[in-house]
């Protein structure tokens, strides 16, 4: 699918179907929040589809357990965390060893915008497809250490992984994002 | 190319990720996207392809299932058992891999609505799976409760039922075992703490397998920090539990009988993990450091202590062959790149040492599970 043509914003907002008595803040804050938990959802998914899958899905948990937040501070973590977690899953139930028997677990369509800012297309297509071949636990952590600014220790703590864990993921990923633009070892 | 510092290459991803994150035009029909409340059925939308795959799993593994059921059904395991699929749960259910062929091999039927299941654990009569189904922010696929919970899988009559769950979102449990007469099971839970999410678990718990009622609780114990952050424990021959926890003389095992509470010492090469074989006639404890990680094996009784293995790879928990020859684990390597903190799943032949590799790289996925043949 090409195309430049921005998302309506008023499209992209949720509907919000929550009941008298409800956490009105929570809504409030998702609704503020919900373009930003796609774009780190889309970092992690294959295509934006899953991407709103996934933030459908997680936001459905975080509704039914918000009383397991304790600290409204941690909104924005809290749900990053739930919103991730739910992208992983979701790119993971796409990756069935089914689907790859089938041939249905690639996408085949590389999002190249039209008015592209950029002159480096070149340059794009080959990090979306590097990025595209991670796994999901590792475009996970570079989203969330590269993309949403956490530091690593937050992002092992959000996806609940081992500190060193996430070293090894973020590692792993530069080194195969290294070889896709084509550097030679040091 | 010539090659960037690793913070030019980062800001290249930023700057490639800001971009990517705004490329959301495949959303076709975002006003039907909706935040829905509890009690509200959230639907997928459906996408021909998924669709395909499962109507045709569905059938293969439907039909795969009720054979197996038929003839699992049709004659109960005696004696010894033999060597079956090597396992590794996922979020598909359960997935593996024959480790004579090396064909896939999917056990449990699923319509891509499973939830994930984690550290499966045979019984030692080969019958039961006990597995962790994680619901981190609840959401149970499995049962309208939510939270962390071990269930377990009768294998040969094909039901599947909770055993014990967290009462709270915040609780995380982790890695069931259960006793080698299958009277008891112990696992690892941990707590969130303000402003730690996911703690290194820090509690053994012992229930009784059948109706998850509690028999004992060890808290306050100290993960080793070294693989998954968990408690290093495991029954031994005689159905006492061993326990690693870092007391002020430093690391050190318990062996605690559960019935009366009774602990004692044990000399046990430390800060690895140890699985007792099947038949209890051997302990297999892996240790090391980044320069040497080490596989023992140690007899029934602790005294005589075999190193089997010694190499660059990093071995986690895993699991024995069903027949008591082999060990399956989860490793990984300090190897150059790619190779480096890649997981492979190996298995190490008990007699000998023999490493064979079953899964190169991201192989992963949870501990592994090995089955015996039906």
């Amino acid at each position: 699918m090409v195309t430049d043509k921005p998302l309506e914003p008023e499209l992209a907002r949720p509907v919000a179907l929550a009941p008298a008595g409800a956490d009105v803040g929570l809504e409030a804050f998702v609704v503020e929040h919900y373009d930003r938990l796609v774009r780190l959802a889309r970092l992690v998914c294959h295509d934006a589809t899953d991407a709103t899958d996934a933030v459908q899905a997680g936001l459905e948990r975080a509704w039914r357990h918000r009383g397991g937040l304790r600290d409204v501070e941690r909104r924005s973590s809290w749900l990053d965390r739930i919103v991730v977690r739910e992208a992983i899953r979701v790119s993971r139930r796409r990756r069935t060893w089914l689907e790859r028997v089938l041939g249905l677990d690639h996408d085949g369509d590389v999002v190249l915008p039209s008015a592209d800012p950029t002159p480096d297309v070149a340059l794009r297509v080959t990090l979306d497809g590097a990025l595209d071949r991670l796994s999901p636990e590792q475009r996970a952590v570079v989203a969330l250490h590269l993309y949403a600014g956490y530091t690593v220790q937050e992002t092992a703590d959000l996806v609940g992984a081992p500190l060193e864990t996430v070293r090894s993921r973020l590692r792993l990923a530069r080194e195969r994002l290294r070889a896709a633009l084509g550097e030679t070892q040091p | 190319m010539t090659r960037m510092t690793d913070e030019q290459l980062d800001q290249t991803i930023t700057r490639h990720l800001t971009w990517r994150a705004t490329q959301l035009q495949g959303i076709p029909d975002a006003q039907g996207m909706a935040w829905r409340i509890a009690g509200e059925r959230w639907s997928r939308r459906p996408r021909w392809q998924s669709a395909l795959a499962v109507l045709v799993a569905t059938v293969v593994l439907t039909m795969a299932a009720v054979a197996t059921l038929i003839v699992a059904g049709s004659r109960p395991p005696a004696g010894p058992l033999t060597n079956g699929p090597l396992v590794v749960a996922n979020a598909l259910g359960w997935t593996g891999i024959d480790p004579a062929s090396g064909a896939p091999v999917q056990l449990e039927p699923c319509d891509g609505q499973c939830e994930e299941a984690m550290d499966p654990r045979l019984s030692a009569d080969g019958r039961t799976v006990f597995f962790v189904d994680p619901s981190s922010e609840g959401g149970d696929l499995r049962s309208d409760q939510p939270g962390w919970a071990i269930w377990r899988w009768d294998r040969l009559g094909g039901s599947v039922r909770r055993v014990v769950g967290c009462d709270e979102l915040t609780c995380t449990l982790r890695r069931p075992i259960p006793s080698p007469d299958g009277q008891y099971l112990a696992y690892g839970q941990g707590d969130d703490a303000p402003g730690i999410p996911m703690p290194p678990l820090d509690e053994v718990a012992v229930v009784d397998a059948e109706t998850g009622r509690e028999v004992r609780r060890f808290k306050g114990l100290i993960a080793d920090g070294w693989w998954w952050e968990y408690p290093n424990f495991a029954w031994d021959a005689d159905g006492q539990l061993l326990v690693l926890n870092l007391d002020p003389d430093g690391f050190r095992y318990r062996r605690i009988d559960v019935t009366t509470g009774a602990e004692a010492d044990v000399t046990l090469p430390q800060n690895g993990f140890i699985e007792t074989s099947p038949d209890g006639t051997a302990t297999l404890v892996t240790t090391g450091d980044p320069d040497a990680w080490r596989v023992w094996i140690l007899d029934d009784r602790f005294e005589h202590t075999r190193l089997l293995w010694k190499g660059e790879q990093q071995w986690a928990a895993g699991t024995w062959s069903p027949d008591g020859t082999r060990f399956a684990g989860q490793t990984r390597s300090e190897a150059p790149p790619p190779k480096n903190m890649a997981y492979d799943l190996q298995v190490i032949d008990i007699t000998t040492g023999t490493v064979t590799t079953h899964v190169d790289d991201d192989a992963v996925g949870g501990q592994p599970l090995w089955l015996p043949a039906d």
